[in-house]
């Protein structure tokens, strides 16, 4: 790394240092699992009081009028009421709690990300996969607990010669287990690759500046773009947790009105 | 586990109905006077798009890694690795196809429904 920033000159930002995680408060090895409190669960906690004090706030003294940050609550219920409703029928508002929350926190951990100097969760793929880990599995659970074992039809593609079943079969299955991956990496993917980005612009324009005389002039460039970066980047924070909520509707769809 | 579940059942039971018939008066409501909201699904084409792009490489990593397990499971590298790795694509291509057919009837039903409300609007004039 050090060669790589003395070849680069006064180009010395590292754009994946944000992504590091250290220890706050160090704990002992659990079974081998090391529980420290770090950066990473700082700012997912960080995130949740935002959702709680956010919720509770907007729904506090909630009257026929709304008021600004009433209406924002609402707003956010009725978004999430309607996805359900459009994507997994009317019984897939049961599950409201669940995908709200999800939709919450990942929608507030994109954001936070967004606040200069602070740690992005969802740019780790552990953690986007752990999320995407539970609903897979809770998606899995709910299709065998309503359907029984006739689940496994969904696996079973109709209207194909017994000699094709076996590779379709499988086919269906690989196509079935790469979703929590697909749901996971779509969003560490774009919230890191964002991220990088910025950091990138940021250190071209920090070298401009540096150079001194007229080549700073040249600041204005990198600059420019970083700005349109910021406001595309605060697009994607948002379409990722709704891209994120939306699948899950729709793999809950799966699992209810099996196709 | 269960007698969580039950209760939920239980909660949900009544207020569910309730709810229903709520978002109906609100659907008629609504109905009443909807204008065409034309930006709507504009921005989630960027989604969509999104969306397609990383189902492709991870058909093939997920079929792979399967079949490098199954190896490692037999002990018959690199047969299941590069079987599964053909699988994986094709599973992929099938996400992708599947993905992007229910993209296309959502596109055209929200056209359909735009014309109607359009049509409806003009008829009003």
């Amino acid at each position: 790394m050090a060669t790589q920033e003395q070849e680069a000159g006064g180009f010395n930002v590292d754009p994946m240092h944000q992504f590091e995680v250290y220890p706050i408060i160090e704990l002992p090895m659990v079974g081998g699992v090391d529980p420290s409190f770090t950066n990473a669960s700082l700012w997912m906690m960080i995130a949740v009081v935002c959702v709680s004090l956010f919720l509770t706030l907007s729904a506090r003294g909630a009257s026929l009028v709304p008021s600004r940050l009433q209406s924002l609550g609402e707003l956010a219920y009725e978004f999430i009421a309607n996805m359900i409703r459009d994507n997994a029928g009317q019984e897939g508002l049961r599950y409201f709690p669940f995908i709200f929350t999800l939709f919450m926190f990942v929608l507030f951990c994109n954001m936070l990300g967004m606040v200069p100097y602070s740690f992005t969760v969802t740019s780790h793929l552990i953690v986007t996969f752990a999320l995407a880990s539970v609903i897979f599995i809770a998606v899995t659970a709910i299709g065998f607990i309503r359907h029984g074992l006739g689940f496994v039809q969904l696996f079973v593609p109709k209207g194909i010669p017994l000699i094709m079943l076996p590779l379709l079969v499988v086919i269906e299955l690989i196509s079935y287990l790469t979703r929590p991956v697909s749901l996971s990496v779509r969003l560490f993917a774009n919230m890191m690759a964002g991220h990088t980005m910025l950091k990138v612009f940021g250190g071209f324009t920090v070298a401009f500046l540096s150079a001194g005389g007229i080549i700073s002039a040249g600041a204005i460039a990198p600059f420019a773009l970083m700005v349109a970066f910021t406001a595309l980047e605060l697009l994607i924070a948002f379409l990722q947790a709704y891209v994120f909520a939306i699948l899950t509707c729709i793999y809950l769809n799966d699992a209810l009105h099996m196709h | 586990m269960e007698h969580l579940f039950e209760g939920i059942k239980v909660r949900q039971a009544d207020p569910h109905d309730h709810l229903r018939n709520f978002s109906d008066r609100v659907k008629k409501a609504q109905k009443r006077d909807k204008s065409p909201a034309p930006h709507k699904g504009r921005g989630t084409l960027i989604g969509m798009a999104y969306r397609l792009s990383v189902e492709l490489v991870v058909g093939v990593s997920v079929g792979g890694f399967i079949g490098w397990w199954l190896d490692k499971w037999f002990a018959t590298a690199p047969i299941f690795f590069l079987l599964m790795l053909i699988l994986g694509m094709v599973a992929g291509i099938l996400n992708v196809i599947r993905a992007a057919r229910a993209m296309q009837d959502k596109v055209q039903l929200d056209d359909e429904s735009q014309n109607q409300s359009q049509s409806e609007n003009e008829n009003k004039k």
